[in-house]
């Protein structure tokens, strides 16, 4: 503590470049290194938890997309498989592909915004404005097959909420070859890119060890040599049918983590190309469920988890016989990233690094206070 | 699954399967800290990935959850036990898993769990909350709400539609009696007329 | 240290995108197609509307109220009431649509509404003939 006497403190937000939320860090500055940091939530709480207490399940389904504004589709299928899990509730082939189709496509659509991000907090504004163009053609699609741009309220306990429109299939296939060939480019002016190689590597280095131990998920713990996914490990949907490999590094910095990301875009591309080969033409797409008052969840309780863009997210769920849900919790990835880690490795780092470190961990503020 | 099932038997503890990745042991919180160190230490369940808690109010308990998850993360184990709501204690994980201390930071402020040896129970989310704790189920967010915002005020025109119903259905009935007495009367009327007509006629 | 020859060099091709179209639409005049499903403003047809309320019931956001229409109705309407939506709290998920029995209430793809007074949020949708 007697390094803190010199020391000047800064609040590092809430409005900052890096992440998408409101978020700060309180830093004590010597000159320009960290000695101290810690991670203020709070300007985001909006009770959601509390909220889906006091409704129907058909309610509350509405509002649990909104927990992750940047990523809202992991919390919808957690939703609806936890739903799924505590009234049994089977789905059918279609529902399942479609589903499984919805998630990489935001997989890859947040991908595309994290690049953004990633970027613009080292000072590249191009790469910014190119990659939120690109996510706008995934939101397009998805505009189309759900109705809504970010919000998509789509995956329903028992299935989705519409059958794919026609023609949806060839337009996905020809942003695939698309998306691929801008990766390249992306890899040309932003990966291989002196400026970002020279900021990125050896910053913000997690140990392995550590990371397991402290249950970091996602790209965090595969930068630094952990091949853990949640679509290989605890298959759900169709997973367990599809072709693709878990990218991994051993550095464990934030050059690593950004890469990890990259070659995770190239197999969403894969899976995403054998979930438009493999779609079954008709069936089912939603179970016909009972009317929202009559929905009624038995006295049980479930623990579901869904690797989204930035990791596993987990709802605990529980039910009490009634139309209510009795609690729901959501452990969203960037609860221990943007403490546990963050306030770890921000110290004795750069205050020019900050905003960079906590973009490569995947840290959306909505989501530690929900 | 059988491997964890038979050395939880040696305790006593009953392992149930959820589902394929997910399996359920409850506990009672005397033993809560010796079952986590064990699942810690000679389980090699080295992960805490959330510590849940649930507001059982017509029991008067807590249930607490912890989802622990080993290297390689191919399932989940919830360790579940109940604490009294009205004091609710228990004892700090953080110097088990590292990531407990947040988790239990936020439990408190959200709950009221009083954690007594935890390093930092400062302010999670909510900076100078003075109510309750809000997850509480008695702590009533629509009277909170209501009392920091007014409901818009132009929506006072709002009708409710069983009363409507209701005086629809009435007023159509009332419309069919009197059209029905209408006719009553008009036949009546007619039929006064008629005779004299008759009568008229017959002359 | 060695210069990263390919870092340096290959961010430079960059340049090359100089030459391409642009990929933004110039806005008031050139309007970007929304597609069929889009959930936007509402739309009731009101010689279907029966007036059941299902829309006010399953509504979480409270943002629907029942009220008596300033047009003409379907004669069978059981209450003589159809649906405003408050459009200050919707949230446009649509299960309104989802729970409407003949199917009177949609969503189409209308979606600018810019006033000066916020009592105008008050938004009695229109009937489908009238939109297009």
């Amino acid at each position: 503590m007697s390094d803190l006497k010199n020391t000047i403190k800064i609040f590092h937000g809430p409005q900052h470049p890096g992440i998408t939320g409101n978020m700060s860090v309180e830093l004590d500055l010597l000159g320009e290194t960290i000695k101290r940091a810690q991670t203020h939530v709070g300007y985001l709480h909006r009770g959601f938890e509390k909220l889906v207490e006091r409704r129907t399940v058909v309610q509350a389904f509405t509002i649990v997309c909104r927990i992750c504004v940047p990523e809202p589709d992991p919390n919808e299928e957690n939703f609806a498989r936890a739903v799924e899990n505590l009234t049994g509730l089977e789905i059918s082939e279609k529902a399942k592909y479609i589903r499984t189709m919805i998630l990489e496509m935001q997989r890859l659509a947040t991908q595309f915004l994290w690049m953004g991000g990633q970027a613009g907090s080292i000072g590249l504004g191009l790469i910014p404005q190119w990659s939120v163009c690109d996510r706008d053609y995934m939101l397009d699609l998805f505009e189309e097959l759900t109705g809504g741009r970010v919000y998509h309220m789509y995956a329903f306990p028992g299935g989705v909420r519409r059958d794919i429109p026609d023609g949806f299939l060839d337009k996905l296939s020809d942003l695939m070859n698309y998306y691929e060939k801008r990766i390249t480019v992306y890899n040309n002016t932003f990966f291989d890119n002196t400026i970002f190689k020279s900021r990125a590597i050896g910053v913000g280095v997690v140990n392995a060890d550590e990371a397991l131990k402290n249950g970091y998920v996602g790209q965090t713990l595969r930068a630094c040599g952990i091949k853990r996914d949640v679509r290989r490990d605890m298959p759900y949907l169709k997973y367990d049918q599809l072709e693709f490999d878990i990218p991994t590094r051993t550095e464990g910095d934030v050059y690593a983590r950004a890469l990890v990301r990259r070659d995770e875009m190239l197999q969403s591309i894969r899976i995403l190309r054998q979930i438009i080969k493999q779609m079954p033409k008709d069936g089912e797409i939603l179970q016909k469920i009972p009317k929202h008052r009559k929905f009624k969840l038995p006295a049980d309780d479930t623990y579901v988890q869904t690797e989204s863009a930035r990791g596993a997210m987990s709802y605990y769920m529980a039910g009490d016989g009634s139309e209510k849900i009795r609690r729901m919790q959501v452990r969203g990835p960037s609860l221990v990233h943007a403490y546990t880690l963050l306030e770890k490795l921000l110290v004795d780092s750069q205050l020019a690094d900050v905003a960079m470190t906590m973009n490569s961990l995947g840290i959306c503020p909505p989501e530690i206070e929900r | 699954m059988i491997d964890l099932s038979s050395k939880l038997e040696k305790l006593s503890l009953e392992l149930v399967e959820k589902n394929a990745h997910l399996y359920k042991v409850t506990v009672k919180l005397e033993n809560l800290e010796s079952i986590l160190l064990s699942f810690l230490n000679e389980f090699g369940y080295i992960t805490l990935d959330s510590i849940n808690c649930r507001d059982d109010l017509e029991e008067g308990l807590f249930t607490i959850t912890y989802c622990l998850q080993t290297e390689k993360r191919d399932h989940v184990v919830m360790v579940q036990t109940s604490i009294d709501r009205e004091n609710a204690t228990l004892p700090s994980m953080h110097t088990l898993w590292p990531q407990a201390e947040i988790m239990e930071r936020e439990m408190h402020e959200m709950f009221g769990v009083d954690f007594p040896t935890h390093p930092s129970l400062i302010d999670f989310a909510l900076e100078y909350w003075e109510h309750m704790p809000p997850m509480r189920r008695d702590f009533d967010t629509l009277e909170f709400v209501n009392s920091m915002n007014p409901f818009r005020d132009q929506r006072g025109d709002n009708l409710d539609v069983k009363v409507e119903m209701k005086k629809r259905r009435e007023e159509k009935k009332a419309a069919k009696l009197k059209a029905e007495q209408e006719a009553a009367a008009k036949l009546a009327a007619q039929e006064q007329q008629n005779p004299d007509s008759e009568a008229q006629n017959n002359e | 240290m060695a210069i990263d020859v390919k870092g340096v060099l290959s961010p430079l091709s960059a340049i090359g995108t100089l030459f391409e179209h642009p990929r933004t639409i110039t806005y008031p005049e050139v309007k970007k197609e929304i597609p069929r499903g889009y959930r936007g403003f509402h739309i009731n047809d009101l010689e279907s509307c029966i007036g059941c309320a299902n829309c006010q019931e399953v509504c979480m956001n409270e943002a629907i109220d029942m009220v008596h229409p300033d047009r003409e109705y379907n004669p069978k309407n059981g209450s003589g009431c159809v649906p405003r939506i408050d459009y200050g709290r919707c949230c446009w998920c649509s299960l309104c649509t989802d729970v409407c029995p003949p199917s009177s209430l949609k969503l189409n793809n209308e979606c600018i509404h810019a006033d000066r007074d916020s009592n105008n949020f008050l938004y009695m949708p229109k009937n489908r003939k009238d939109i297009s």
